[in-house]
């Protein structure tokens, strides 16, 4: 999925630093934590021998983890709380030897990286399975692997051949990143950074007006563009990290995010997730005056697939996938509380 | 040296003059390329005049402009290339890579394709690294320096055995293994017993005290295997070079240097620092950690200007690469203050015109100067102004690295976290000897870390300039003052060192425990040591150096004169460590009186005043003196 001589560049620090902010600081009240904040607990014969923090380096194992038994996925999950981390791995060097014999064995050096990386995920998940390899949270165990086959397929409908797709996020002060993917012959073959357009000047809170010069700017400079999100970053944020349910919608109604191009399959995609993100507001609003339990009955997913059978629309990439990517970042929203 | 990056490979040849003129406005008055084996080898010919590959136009307008030349030969030369810098049939050839225990080729992961790991003893792969390094040498012959603009050659991986600690991950190519077993012949019988087990894949075994031996031994193996295969290197292009009529590079008459760089990995680069910078004169630092561990940026800054006789800062950020966290760090400059202030004498400046897959820069694609640039352009003027980098600092104390400690420590966390752990951890600046039991104390435990790190934070506490030493480098060592994390087993080379500075009558401080045996041979050690020291504290420092404990201006406050060949100052470097941002005048109390100091890069010259905040490098200048009658 990308291309061996991959092309990067026009990135300004800035933007970058605002990207990685975003990725990795969500807002305050988001059920998904500070992803730098991570433990990794080395094990020895399945045992806890020591723990890095990656803010604060190697430190000592605290006494209330025992260290004459195998970890369990309970004292983990003590261990990241207590350390306020947002996640923790616990491994050991079988499961070390495990992923290094794996990474040898997927080596291919006509393919590309998606087809040598796969198989990785099926090694870590027979690591997690042997009691090699423990995570907290716990948030993917029981997500089928796709195949490459398929991973390419949802891609193609992503992004299709020569077209290009836009993702930009806008501050109070203007632009606060964007970002242009182009696929050429299958493969990313270009990201380029705003500056690649030649310069488009983004004015504040007037961003909106910007949005069809970009779009312009980047068909012509660029491969046609097939999607682009344009987001007042905040809102943004809000609907990543899940900090409220039915942001997203929102943000479609009032032009806090504006999809342009809107491509058929993210508009299916996005119908169903609204459908399914009124169920789950309904419920929380009957729970409010629900003394009988009422709301817990009603089933959302059930809701969901109603709406997509009356509809007669079909989730596309769940289809391809095996699973339904929304209903991952769903759960990934939950993070905290798992 | 005072270069800038300028990927000649990434622009069109007519766009380079004017790149090159930018890049001198600024105040580089030379310019840095690596010089990509992949770029130029397609795997049917060899050429450095195509479009896209023009390493002879490039090296034209670099005489044409004024400007010296710093070329990164590799083979391994990064610059986020596909394969790093590796061409395609080099980078996935099973028969010439590093292998592993079962057979199988040691894999790369790294985007956007993954490639293998070069075996440095295979024989196949040195002969053809060998004719990569004589085909460009053939090509750079007429623009050595001092009749062309090459000043610096730099040749060698950009990291080491591609990020895997060679103690826990052992070459198990066949040609890897006929050269173990050759050396373990060669090896004395002591010395064989103890380093070598029957096998590589013995070491480091299980962790016990035989296993972390073999592991030793098998870390000085692998690197004095590297070491070697960096010779055959500097061999080739030697070879090619005199044949011309130019002087060989470092040889005498010529202007140009010879050397190999080390990735910033703190104390714990893949290969000794001692080990290349006996090997080599110029010894460059890619001064580019993980941003949040800048104490591992900060020890390999000492690591390379205590150790190699010509220390280079040969990679110091200006932007940042797209895979790393943005630095968080509000001065873009940092860095570079940082490799100043250590000694480095020369610095090469990544990127200064911007690239694909990198981030910022001093200029950009189409050569408009980033945000912070006018700040570099004020520091690179000053240093060009001033003779900072002909400067020496001159440390009251080394603090000497055992290296075979470093090994054994790669050993032991090898087996703890599993083999490609060891050189991962470095990688990232977790300090993989941080990971053991502070109460061992064998070279697999962790006793002689606490002790260096204990002893490090006591200089950084009395505000001492001191270096860091490794024990198998070439340099003597003059600080009156030599810490030496000792155990009961102890390397040769850290003993040697020991006893040559008791012979110059310089004070010396050991610990935790007494030396007793040779590690290598097992030999006793003859008495005559000192005594061991449990706590190097402040206070004994101070005692040992003949000062006071709490001297004035302030504790934390790091003050490191840098000395022309004449003694005369040329600078001084204030680091601040305490927490407190402290007044100048304070800072400069008792430094130097005669002389009134400026900001490096200040362009007038007013007397420096204001503060040296908390977590800063301040760089200062003798300020202007008046003019001497004609």
């Amino acid at each position: 999925m990308i291309a061996a001589d991959l092309r990067i560049d026009h990135l300004r620090p800035e933007e970058l630093a605002a990207a990685w902010r975003f990725a990795t600081e969500p807002p305050a009240g988001s059920r998904i934590g500070d992803v730098r904040r991570g433990l990794v607990l080395v094990l020895r014969e399945r045992r806890p021998a020591v723990l890095a923090d990656l803010a604060d380096g190697f430190v000592p194992l605290p006494p209330w983890l025992p260290r004459d038994r195998p970890l369990d996925a309970a004292a983990l999950r003590r261990l990241r709380r207590e350390r306020g981390a947002t996640w923790a791995l616990a491994a050991g060097a079988d499961a070390v030897r495990r992923l290094d014999e794996a990474v040898a064995a997927a080596f291919d050096p006509a393919a590309d990286l998606l087809a040598c990386a796969l198989p990785l995920a099926q090694a870590v998940r027979e690591a997690r399975l042997a009691g090699e390899l423990l995570f907290s949270p716990s948030l993917l165990d029981d997500l089928p692997i796709p195949s490459v086959a398929s991973v390419r397929s949802a891609f193609d409908l992503v992004l299709p051949d020569d077209r290009s797709a836009l993702l930009y996020a806008f501050g109070a002060h203007g632009l606060s990143f964007g970002f242009i993917v182009e696929k050429r012959q299958g493969v990313v073959a270009r990201v380029a950074g705003h500056d690649a357009l030649g310069g488009i000047a983004v004015r504040g809170a007037h961003w909106k007006a910007a949005v069809p010069r970009i779009l312009a700017e980047a068909g012509s400079r660029f491969a046609p563009p097939a999607v682009g999100v344009f987001a007042d970053e905040s809102v943004l944020r809000g609907i990543v990290f899940g900090s409220e349910g039915v942001a997203l919608p929102r943000a479609l109604a009032t032009r806090d995010v504006i999809v342009d191009p809107l491509p058929a399959w993210l508009g299916v995609l996005l119908g169903l997730d609204t459908a399914a993100k009124a169920a789950g507001t309904a419920r929380s609003l009957l729970r409010r005056f629900d003394p009988l339990g009422l709301a817990d009955r009603l089933d959302v997913g059930r809701i969901a697939g109603e709406v997509q059978r009356r509809l007669g629309a079909e989730n596309p990439l769940a289809r391809v996938l095996g699973f339904d990517p929304l209903a991952v970042l769903s759960r990934l929203q939950q993070w905290r509380e798992l | 040296m005072i270069a800038a990056s300028l990927h000649y490979f990434r622009r069109r040849t007519d766009s380079v003059p004017e790149a090159l003129a930018a890049l001198r406005r600024l105040g580089a008055d030379a310019v840095e390329s690596p010089v990509p084996w992949s770029v130029h080898d397609d795997g049917r010919r060899v050429a450095f005049d195509d479009d896209g590959a023009h390493l002879v136009a490039f090296l034209e307008a670099t005489a044409k402009a004024g400007l010296g030349a710093v070329l990164r030969l590799g083979p391994v030369v990064g610059a986020d290339l596909t394969g790093l810098g590796l061409p395609r049939h080099v980078a996935s050839d099973r028969e010439l890579a590093a292998r592993g225990p079962d057979g199988a080729a040691r894999v790369v992961p790294l985007p956007p394709r993954w490639f293998l790991a070069p075996s440095y003893d295979s024989r196949t792969y040195r002969a053809r690294s060998c004719a990569w390094i004589a085909a460009v040498a053939e090509v750079v012959r007429p623009f050595l320096a001092p009749g062309g603009p090459v000043r610096n050659v730099l040749i060698g991986d950009l990291w080491p055995f591609a990020g895997r600690s060679p103690v826990g991950s052992p070459d198990f190519n066949p040609d890897a293994l006929a050269a173990w077993e050759a050396a373990r012949d060669a090896a004395p019988p002591g010395e064989r017993a103890r380093m070598f087990g029957t096998a590589p894949a013995d070491a480091p075994g299980d962790g016990g005290p035989a296993g972390i031996l073999a592991g030793i031994g098998l870390g000085r193996f692998a690197e004095r295997g590297y070491a070697a295969w960096l010779q055959a290197l500097a061999g080739t292009a030697a070879a090619a070079w005199p044949a011309a009529g130019s002087p060989a590079p470092g040889g005498a008459g010529s202007s140009a240097a010879l050397g190999t760089t080390l990735p910033a990995a703190g104390i714990f680069p893949p290969v000794g620092a001692g080990l290349i910078g006996r090997a080599f004169d110029a010894v460059g630092l890619d001064a580019l950690a993980a941003p949040a561990r800048p104490a591992t940026l900060e020890r390999a800054l000492r690591l390379v200007a205590g150790t190699a006789r010509r220390p280079l800062a040969s990679f110091v950020a200006a932007g940042a690469p797209i895979w790393l966290p943005p630095a968080s760090s509000s001065d873009p400059l940092h860095e570079l203050r940082a490799c100043l202030a250590a000694g480095l004498g020369g610095v090469v400046l990544s990127m200064g015109v911007g690239r694909d897959r990198w981030s910022g820069g001093l200029l950009d694609e189409s050569l408009r100067e980033h945000e912070s640039a006018h700040r570099f352009r004020r520091l690179l003027h000053g240093l060009g102004r001033s003779s900072w980098l002909r400067g020496r600092r001159r440390p009251s104390a080394a603090l000497l690295v055992p290296r075979d400690y470093v090994r054994g420590a790669l050993a032991a966390s090898a087996v703890l976290a599993g083999a490609p752990a060891a050189g991962l951890a470095a990688a990232f600046g977790f300090d993989p000897a941080s990971a053991l039991d502070h109460a061992d104390e064998s070279p697999g435990g962790g006793a002689w870390w606490r002790w260096l790190e204990t002893a490090e934070a006591a200089l950084q506490e009395l505000g001492v300039p001191y270096d860091l030493v490794d024990d198998e480098g070439p340099a003597a060592i003059e600080a009156p003052l030599l810490l030496v994390p000792t155990l009961a087993d102890a390397p040769r080379a850290t003993l040697d060192r020991i006893r040559a500075q008791l012979a110059r009558g310089a004070a010396v401080i050991v610990g935790p425990s007494t030396p007793c045996r040779e590690l290598a041979s097992g030999d006793n050690v003859p008495a005559g040591l000192p005594a061991p020291v449990a706590v190097p504290t402040a206070a004994l420092l101070a005692a040992a150096l003949g000062a006071a404990h709490s001297p004035p201006p302030a504790p934390r406050l790091e003050r490191s004169v840098l000395l022309d060949d004449a003694g005369a100052a040329v600078g001084l470097a204030l680091v601040n460590r305490s927490p407190r941002e402290l007044p100048l005048g304070l800072a400069l109390d008792g430094v130097e009186p005669s002389l009134s100091w400026s900001d490096l890069d200040e362009p007038g010259c007013a007397a420096a005043a204001g503060t040296v905040p908390p977590g800063s490098v301040r760089l200062l200048v003798p300020g202007a003196r008046p003019k001497e009658a004609p």
